[in-house]
């Protein structure tokens, strides 16, 4: 029961932090919450292994804890060194407003992912709402926000909610698939990471919001 | 079972070692891996046929969340028999044609995947299984479509016409199955077919027209045929042959299987209607096909026409297992499967002299081409065995299966009556005027490309044609003729497929050897006796005329009407082959002429020079296909607003989207 | 393979090879005396075919083997048929060959040969031949496969002995509308085939107007004498099963060699009338344009749709 408890716990620390990321307007604060958010997932893997016994799930906690703690925001945060601004500065909806639609998704996911048919039974399953949230968040600071790397910030987060989704609901995360999309992940950060560097050396910030002459 | 299994990842590996190797060798280990895997499941699937086995396979493995399942019996064996069959002889053909005409690298590497998902396709035992096969194909074909295109600026064209066809057939099956799995709760077709009782009528009438849609758009029923003239041409030759004589037959499959067979016994007027969409296609098929003058798309067009032949026979055989008539249900079902058979071996052999005749004289216009007889023999006498086969005449396979089919459509006629027996004479109908036209569009194409003398002014360089790709047609000629001859053992095979497709053993393979002859048919055509005593009476004859004649010969010009002649500029084209026919059928066609003479500068009753332009279009493209696009156009400018090239903007209507779909479900 | 069935074939091959020249020359010699000529004697169709036997063959140095095989597979075709048919009896070799069907098609074979001897020696005149006379096949087919249908539906057989015994056992179906329709269908389709007068003029002399003519306008020596022998061979063969099944009587079905003289003699007075009645026909017709030769097999077709109806709801 304890472990339960431990594995909302870690799905609770995963919504907050993307909240974090969401709230804060430095980059480098939101690269800390993001690796701390990837520690807290790689944290419901590992109780929810011991839990069920169930060894795939380990490996997968593990894993997470490796990409998503460590390696993911090192690579975002070389990009950080590597760039000028500091701050996210002007995001396309202001902090405040942010805040209050963050609190709408949330309570939009809970109630309509708490009536999926597939959400009964397993006490497990509970947790799927928060998955879908961190989820949304994550497409929000994609669609708000005008720097490169807090792009690639939402991306992670957006990537995070499917893994949580998934950990929860499946339970069983076919090894094969989670590296697939890791390795997927890492692919998309490498190609932002010379994005990143291409337009800032191009425009000298990384604002994408400029960048409407690209379409076909 | 696993034999199969074994082809399939030997031509999966081919494909995979083509792409290592150098390229003096790469068509050469392509082709090897396809002769090899279809032999291996031509030789499997036969043995399955003769046998009656049936095997199933599952992976859950492989795919996520489903896995594969694969079942195997002897009516998806005849599909894989057909193909592999096929793919044998355009292995051995692609080996010469290859070296020198497919350069694009990838092509060789996708040619083996697309054989091998046409081998799964029959297969496939489940929905998700099944689309996973069928969207391979359809991507595997695309690219082959492609091969071509650096140098042939024809071929984007005729790919975006493929690609928006071949998905929308997709997306329709797709939804035809998905009614059907929604309203019965299983994805397994066993388990769909057990539960078929629970889904409604009118959910029953949608899955069955989507269905038949959605694979009458692959094998080409009008007006969803629109591709296969402008897709079958643009392939190379071995790649045209397979999806003209394979491809399509999966269209056909697909009809059988799930329209026939999984939704049971249906309603008369569905089935009405597929005969109706059959004979019509037969009917413009075939016009078309004579009026057409391009070589390749003259076969496309006849595929067209064949098709809905065998559309015909489907539907006729559907409004028999409705009117409880299983008996000659099974005879018209075997005499399309024979169609089937026939039409995938003759037409894919057309091709592949197609492409040896591209091979040598550099072009596909009949209007150019002429007295192949002379300079290719081999290629030409093969043509002219498939000419027979595909106008039904004794003693090839042609007239075997249609003999089958006719005899099936006129015992239809005489044991339904009413309505049913009226919309059976439509088909009749269209059989009969196909029939006519299809004779003549051959008449044409071989009389003009193979008799004559070449009617292009200057000659090209004169390829030597290889010896494989002369081998490999000669194969599906001998073939041809094989099933003409030996009718009895083909049918003896069919009859198999045709009793698991009835769950019941109804028909009889009587008759001696060489001979068409089965339970419920009224004669005993003795194809083989015949053939040899008409051989006997061609030498008896010429022996007698011999006799009797002078023996004397004399070898002239051809007659000029007694001025000097000149055979390059008034011989008869393809065209003008045509042009009787054209004129008769002007109101339908439509094809658009100019006359453009230009005058001597002293008086405009001298004319100096005349130009005739003649352009002949698909009609049905014009009058359905043209309003469409434009209307797709004016969408697109409006659309165009909506994305306006900004990141956030897309990020957002898939954000919108999402929480759209939460509201929607709270 | 019986002693019977052997020497019946060969009969009925002799029979129509005897009355095909003799036949011409009968329609020959009455349209002359219609038209108040005196015309060639009744025998000279046999001294045309011997004489071109005996003349040197001339050859186009385009030609191909097509050019002796065509006239070969055209009589031999039409052999093959002939065998396969019941026409001095309905016991014959092939018992249950001879299939509507499988005769329509036989006969596409000798047809399809003829129309490629056109386009062999690559000139006009000859392509032009095949191109009207493929059209016409084209558009006489689908109405010879359809009153095929309309011709069985009676006897639900598509075998032609089974379909004769039939009308003669039951002379109600021969009298019934939908057999009457058949038949006019068909003799439409005949003519055509045969190219007889509306369709095609065979006396013309007139390049421009000629459609079979043209096609062997190459040919010459022994091979004009096979391509002239096979088109009566032809004509009297589908004279032949047309007053077969619509007058059938005579025809032998007892399998006794007396019967078979009867019927010989019997075939041979019901072809010359109807030759007869042909020629004349022909005298008071003049050929149609080409253009308006589908109305015509269209007309024909539509009767054959409208004979099965009428079987089928009969």
């Amino acid at each position: 029961m304890q472990l339960y408890q431990a594995t909302y716990l870690s799905a609770g620390c995963a919504l907050l932090f993307s909240v974090i990321i969401l709230w804060r307007k430095e980059i480098k604060a939101m690269i800390y919450s993001l690796a701390l958010q990837g520690i807290a997932l790689s944290a419901i893997g590992i109780t929810e292994a011991i839990n069920k016994s169930n060894y795939g799930l380990g490996q997968v906690g593990l894993e997470t804890l490796i990409l998503k703690g460590f390696v993911f925001p090192f690579l975002i945060f070389k990009v950080y060194k590597n760039s000028s601004s500091k701050r996210d500065l002007q995001p396309l909806i202001n902090t405040t407003a942010s805040m209050v639609y963050a609190s709408v998704f949330i309570a939009i996911s809970f109630v309509s992912v708490g009536r999926l048919p597939y959400i009964s039974g397993n006490p497990v399953f509970k947790l799927a709402p928060f998955g879908f949230a961190v989820l949304l968040i994550g497409l929000f600071i994609l669609i708000t926000r005008r720097q490169v790397i807090s792009q690639m910030v939402g991306l992670i987060v957006f990537e995070n909610g499917i893994s949580l989704i998934s950990l929860l609901v499946l339970s069983q995360l076919p090894l094969l698939v989670e590296f697939g999309e890791s390795f997927d992940l890492l692919l998309v950060v490498v190609v932002l990471r010379v994005l990143a560097t291409t337009i800032h050396n191009e425009f000298l910030k990384g604002d994408l919001a400029e960048m409407k002459g690209l379409h076909d | 079972m696993k034999l199969l299994l074994v082809s399939f990842s030997i031509g999966c590996l081919g494909a995979l070692l083509s792409l290592v190797v150098s390229d003096r060798y790469r068509i050469t280990v392509a082709s090897l891996s396809i002769i090899a895997e279809s032999i291996l499941s031509a030789f499997a699937s036969l043995n399955v046929i003769v046998d009656e086995k049936r095997y199933s396979f599952t992976a859950t493995q492989v795919l996520p969340l489903f896995g594969i399942k694969l079942t195997f019996n002897s009516v998806n064996a005849l599909f894989i028999f057909i193909t592999s069959f096929l793919a044998v002889a355009i292995g051995i053909y692609q080996m010469g044609y290859g070296k020198h005409a497919v350069r694009a690298k990838i092509s060789v590497f996708t040619f083996p995947i697309f054989i091998t998902s046409m081998l799964l396709i029959p297969l496939a035992a489940s929905v998700v299984t099944f689309m996973a096969a069928w969207e391979l194909m359809a991507i595997t074909s695309i690219i082959l479509v492609l091969t071509d295109h650096k140098v042939n600026n024809k071929v984007g064209k005729a790919t975006q016409w493929y690609s928006s066809m071949t998905h929308l057939g997709a997306a329709l099956i797709f939804l035809g199955l998905v009614i059907l799995v929604t309203a019965t709760g299983h994805q397994q077709f066993s388990l769909i077919f057990a539960n078929i009782g629970r889904v409604g009528t009118p959910e029953k009438c949608i899955a069955f027209f989507l269905i038949f849609l959605g694979f009458g758009s692959k094998a080409g029923i009008v007006p969803l045929h629109i591709w296969l003239p402008y897709a079958h041409p643009q392939a190379p030759s071995p790649m045209s042959a397979m999806m003209s004589g394979a491809m399509v037959n999966l269209g056909i499959y697909g009809i059988i299987r799930f329209d026939m067979m999984l939704l049971g016994r249906g309603a008369n007027w569905w089935w009405i209607i597929v005969v109706a969409v059959g004979s019509i296609t037969a009917i413009y098929g075939s016009l078309q096909c004579v009026l057409n003058s391009d070589l390749k798309q003259l076969l496309a067009y006849s595929t067209v026409d064949n098709v809905g032949l065998m559309v015909i026979g489907v539907g006729v055989s559907g409004l028999l297992i409705s009117a409880g008539e299983l008996k000659f249900a099974s005879l018209v079902m075997m005499g399309v499967f024979f169609q089937l058979l026939a039409h995938s071996i003759f037409k894919g052999m057309l091709f592949l002299t197609a492409g040896a005749i591209q091979y040598n004289r550099n072009t596909l216009s009949i209007d150019m081409l002429g007295g192949l007889l002379k300079t290719l023999p081999t290629i030409s006498i093969c043509m002219l065995i498939g000419v027979g086969s595909i106008s039904a005449i004794p003693p090839f396979s042609g007239f075997s299966s249609e003999f089958v089919l006719f005899e099936g459509l006129f015992q239809a006629v005489v044991h339904l009556s009413g309505i049913n027996a009226v919309a059976i004479l439509m088909g009749v109908t269209g059989f009969a005027l196909a029939g006519g036209l299809t004779a003549t569009a051959f008449i044409k194409t071989a009389g003009i490309a193979l008799l004559g003398i070449s009617r292009s002014p200057k000659n090209p360089p004169k390829t030597k044609i290889p010896f494989t790709m002369i081998a490999g047609t000669l194969m599906l000629a001998i073939s041809c003729v094989f099933m003409g001859m030996f009718p009895n053992l083909i049918l003896d095979i069919l009859e198999k497929s045709t009793r698991t497709v009835f769950a019941k053993n109804l028909l009889n393979i009587s008759g001696s050897f060489g001979s068409i002859s089965i339970t419920g048919m009224t004669s005993d055509i003795q194809v083989l006796i015949l053939f040899c005593s008409s051989i006997i009476f061609i030498l008896g004859i010429y022996g007698i005329s011999k006799l009797f004649s002078l023996r004397k010969l004399r070898i002239v010009d051809s007659w000029g009407c007694g001025s000097n002649y000149s055979s390059l500029r008034t011989q008869y084209t393809a065209t003008s082959f045509a042009g009787p026919l054209q004129k008769i059928f002007e109101d339908i066609v439509k094809p658009a002429h100019d006359i453009k003479s230009s005058h001597a500068e002293e008086s405009k009753f001298y004319i100096k020079s005349v130009k005739y332009t003649y352009n002949f279009q698909d009609r049905i493209e014009m009058v359905i296909y043209d309003p469409i696009k434009r209307l797709i156009l004016i969408w697109g400018k409006v659309t165009s607003n909506i994305q306006n090239g900004s990141v956030h903007r897309y990020i957002a209507f898939g954000f919108i989207g999402l929480l759209a779909v939460m509201v929607f479900l709270t | 393979m019986s002693l019977f069935g052997s020497v019946t074939s060969l009969l009925q091959i002799l029979f129509v090879l005897l009355m095909a020249p003799l036949l011409n020359g009968i329609m020959l010699k009455v349209k002359s005396r219609a038209e108040r000529r005196v015309g060639p004697p009744i025998l000279q169709t046999f001294y045309d075919l011997r004489k071109l036997f005996k003349k040197e063959t001339l050859r186009s140095n385009n030609s191909t083997f097509i050019f002796t095989l065509a006239p070969l597979i055209l009589i031999s075709s039409t052999v093959v048929v002939i065998v396969v048919s019941p026409i001095i009896t309905t016991g014959e070799l092939f018992n249950g060959s001879g299939d509507l069907f499988a005769i329509v098609f036989i006969l596409l074979i000798g047809s399809m040969s003829i129309a490629l001897l056109g386009l062999d020696a690559a000139t006009a005149f000859g392509g032009m031949g095949s191109s009207r006379a493929a059209t016409i096949t084209s558009l006489s087919e689908p109405a010879l496969l359809v009153s095929v249908i309309a011709l069985s539906v009676q006897a639900k057989s598509t075998n032609l002995s089974v379909i004769v015994l039939g009308n003669v056992h039951h002379v109600s179906w021969l009298l019934s509308p939908s057999h009457i329709l058949a038949i006019s269908a068909l003799l439409i389709v005949i003519f055509a085939e045969a190219g007889r007068l509306p369709v095609d003029n065979p006396a013309t002399h007139l390049e421009l107007t000629m459609i079979y003519e043209a096609m062997i306008l190459e040919s010459s020596g022994e091979n004009l004498a096979l391509v002239k022998l096979s088109e009566f061979m032809r004509f009297t063969f589908l004279l032949c099963i047309a007053s077969n099944l619509f007058f059938p009587f005579g025809i032998d079905s007892t399998k006794s060699w007396i019967f078979i003289g009867i019927s010989c003699i019997l075939l041979a007075i019901k072809l010359i009338f109807i030759v007869g009645l042909i020629a004349l026909f022909e005298t008071t017709q003049a050929k149609l344009r080409l253009f308006r030769v589908p109305e015509l097999l269209a007309g024909a077709f539509v009767l054959a749709i409208l004979a099965t109806i009428s079987g089928i709801v009969v």
